[in-house]
């Protein structure tokens, strides 16, 4: 009985094992079989570049597209990408960037868990030569080969510009914020500084708001305290979203304008179809991703490459994408 | 009445005739850990150097070292679901009190001080007001995160203490301080529970408690003193991790009771309570760590791993079952 149970453990755990060799043959074996049956030849001469590449999380929208057009620009250099995903845990993304150590990868490319908790997982790969390229967050206290993210205080001026043409360049208008990240607050030093042009516009009230539960309540508050309040920005699509919802629910949709920042889906949707919803920034994942790779691999073959890179944001208003 | 003699015979063999004793407990599971690492070896050329097996390890000792102490809460029949909250809460006490300049020793002392009360506070409203130890724990977890979050803002807090960073990130003739650490630990568990009288009175209460308070065991006494050690392991290990973060995140660690409990219930800890040891605790959290590595190095898409790991937990599941089934 006894040698019965381990055995079905044992065959359970084969099994299992099988299943894991076919779907971790995949990825890579889709790769390496191009250059391996094209002609063995003159590619064993060349190494195959490996980059490895630690993102942030895959179940947001934004960082779907940074993964896809990572992947799709590595495919056309002819780079091995391997993507490892932190699911927001930096002790995570710390024991994934030492496997890739391990592994001797070429290059790294990470969207850190968090700007400050980073540095000892980039100390670490610098320790061991291998260079870095961070995407959209930034790193705090090391530096990095390359940074490369949307040029968020860029993307604030235009979101300003974008609030004043909404609301006939005078009003009252409020924030919502998330204090504690540096592009946002970037973002929202942006909006200032393009609002400060308008004498007739006012900041009247700046709210955190992380989530759209959140934001919601802010946007709630913001409308209750001021009567005659003409616009929001949210500093993301979330806290976008939840305003035109305080809006719509508050009766207010020809008085109250709403910019956005971010244009995921959901959020260009409403532009469509919201009243309120005036326009949202646009960041562009995919070229973030690609000029990424594109970073890592011109810093690999050791060409030149800036330190930063920004990424310009767009426009995508109720007539469609501007740039 | 086979069963009943095996339970006989494994209780004398382990001083009569150890190396026996040892196999048939852990056979089991060693053979698995051996397949593991063959399969892993041969799919990967990296995975067998001496660098990445201290990788796994160092990987693995945050876990490993609240699974020492998730073991004993399970060993009890309790269960304590607030530890990726006190990792996070001492993580975020030693952070602030190192910025406040406060000395590295003193620190963590007071960190440390702080995990006992942790501990002491789950283990009295659970043996004295008789709440079940899922349910204070599961609030304790809430409460314990909403510290952390309320002291510092909901945002990471770096460190620069230098020792404090050694910690986690520094090393003593070419081994990882955790991993040292972990070894430190692991004969200090093994020894409370295989060596002193708490260990046998754990054991016993685990197995059946109208029975232990019978025999004049102090139950509630003793499950505070589990909960307190169950509280100081995961304060450790949120040492550990803040140091090898050069921060204290906030929001760190959620999820990580339940990979605690996954490595102890690997090790042949019951669920139920009664049995369990520290060893086999150890390897758990080790079969986890190599499970992680070796799929990282294999390039196995994440959320394939999350399916791996997840049959992976339920073969250890289906295992324990078994061996509850031969037991009775």
């Amino acid at each position: 009985m006894r040698r019965f149970g381990k055995l079905t453990a044992t065959t359970l755990m084969v099994s299992s094992l099988l299943f894991l060799a076919a779907c971790g043959s995949q990825e890579p074996a889709g790769q390496n079989a191009a250059p391996g049956g094209n002609g063995s030849a003159p590619d064993a001469a060349q190494k195959e570049i490996v980059i490895g590449a630690s993102l942030l999380t895959q179940q947001h929208p934004f960082y779907v597209s940074l993964k896809n057009a990572m992947e799709e620009e590595a495919k056309a250099e002819g780079v091995n990408l391997q993507v490892s995903v932190a699911n927001q845990d930096l002790n995570k993304q710390l024991s994934d960037i030492e496997d890739f150590i391990t592994k001797g990868v070429d290059a790294i490319i990470l969207s850190p868990v968090d700007s400050k908790g980073v540095a000892g997982a980039i100390s670490k790969a610098k320790a061991a030569n291998i260079p870095v390229v961070t995407v959209d967050i930034a790193a705090n206290g090391v530096e990095p080969d390359a940074h490369v993210a949307t040029d968020n205080y860029e993307g604030g001026k235009m979101a300003g510009e974008e609030m004043a043409k909404a609301i006939g360049e005078k009003g009252k208008v409020a924030i919502i914020d998330y204090p504690t990240v540096q592009s946002v607050i970037d973002r929202v030093n942006g909006f200032k500084e393009a609002i400060a042009k308008y004498p007739n516009i006012e900041i009247v009230a700046i709210q955190p708001g992380i989530t759209r539960p959140e934001a919601l309540t802010a946007a709630q508050n913001m409308i209750q305290a001021n009567g005659d309040l003409a616009g929001i920005f949210g500093f993301g699509d979330d806290a976008a979203l939840a305003a035109v919802a305080a809006i719509k629910s508050a009766g207010k949709e020809d008085q109250i304008k709403v910019i956005g920042f971010d244009g995921m889906e959901e959020a260009r949707n409403a532009v469509k179809n919201e009243k309120s919803f005036y326009s949202v920034i646009t960041q562009h994942p995919d070229q973030i991703g690609k000029q990424g790779v594109q970073a890592a691999v011109k810093i690999i073959k050791k060409e030149a490459v800036d330190k930063v890179i920004p990424v310009k944001p767009g426009i995508f208003s109720k007539e469609g994408e501007k740039q | 009445m086979a069963n009943v003699s095996r339970m006989a015979a494994n209780q004398k063999t382990m001083s009569a005739k150890p190396g026996l004793a040892f196999l048939r407990a852990y056979g089991g599971i060693l053979a698995g850990l051996l397949v593991l690492v063959l399969f892993f070896s041969l799919f990967s050329p990296h995975f067998l150097k001496v660098n990445n097996l201290l990788n796994i390890v160092l990987q693995v000792s945050i876990i490993a070292i609240s699974a020492f102490g998730m073991t004993f809460a399970l060993i009890i029949g309790g269960i304590d679901l607030s530890i990726g909250s006190t990792i996070a809460l001492s993580g975020t006490a030693a952070a602030l009190l190192l910025q406040h300049n406060v000395p590295f020793l003193p620190a963590i002392l007071i960190v440390l001080a702080i995990g006992v009360l942790l501990g002491a506070f789950n283990g009295v409203l659970i043996s004295k007001l008789h709440i079940p130890a899922f349910i204070v724990t599961v609030a304790t977890m809430g409460i314990y995160r909403g510290i952390a979050y309320i002291t510092t803002d909901g945002v990471p807090v770096a460190i620069q203490n230098q020792a404090f960073l050694e910690l986690g990130n520094g090393s003593i003739a070419g081994i990882h301080i955790p991993i040292l650490i972990l070894l430190l630990l692991f004969v200090i568990n093994h020894v409370i529970l295989s060596k002193t009288k708490f260990g046998r009175r754990a054991y016993i209460t685990g197995g059946n408690e109208e029975a232990a308070v019978y025999a004049g065991i102090n139950v509630s006494r003793l499950k505070i003193g589990v909960y307190v050690i169950t509280s100081v392991m995961a304060t450790i290990s949120g040492l550990i991790l803040a140091s090898r973060l050069f921060s204290a995140q906030p929001n760190a660690a959620s999820g990580y009771e339940l990979d605690a409990i996954a490595a102890a219930v690997l090790g042949g800890t019951s669920l139920s309570g009664g049995s369990g040891k520290i060893l086999g605790t150890l390897i758990g959290a080790i079969i986890i760590g190599v499970i992680n590595n070796g799929m990282n190095l294999m390039n196995v898409p994440y959320f394939y791993q999350l399916i791996v790991k997840g049959v992976v937990i339920l073969i250890a599941v289906y295992v324990d079952v078994k061996n509850k089934k031969r037991l009775t």
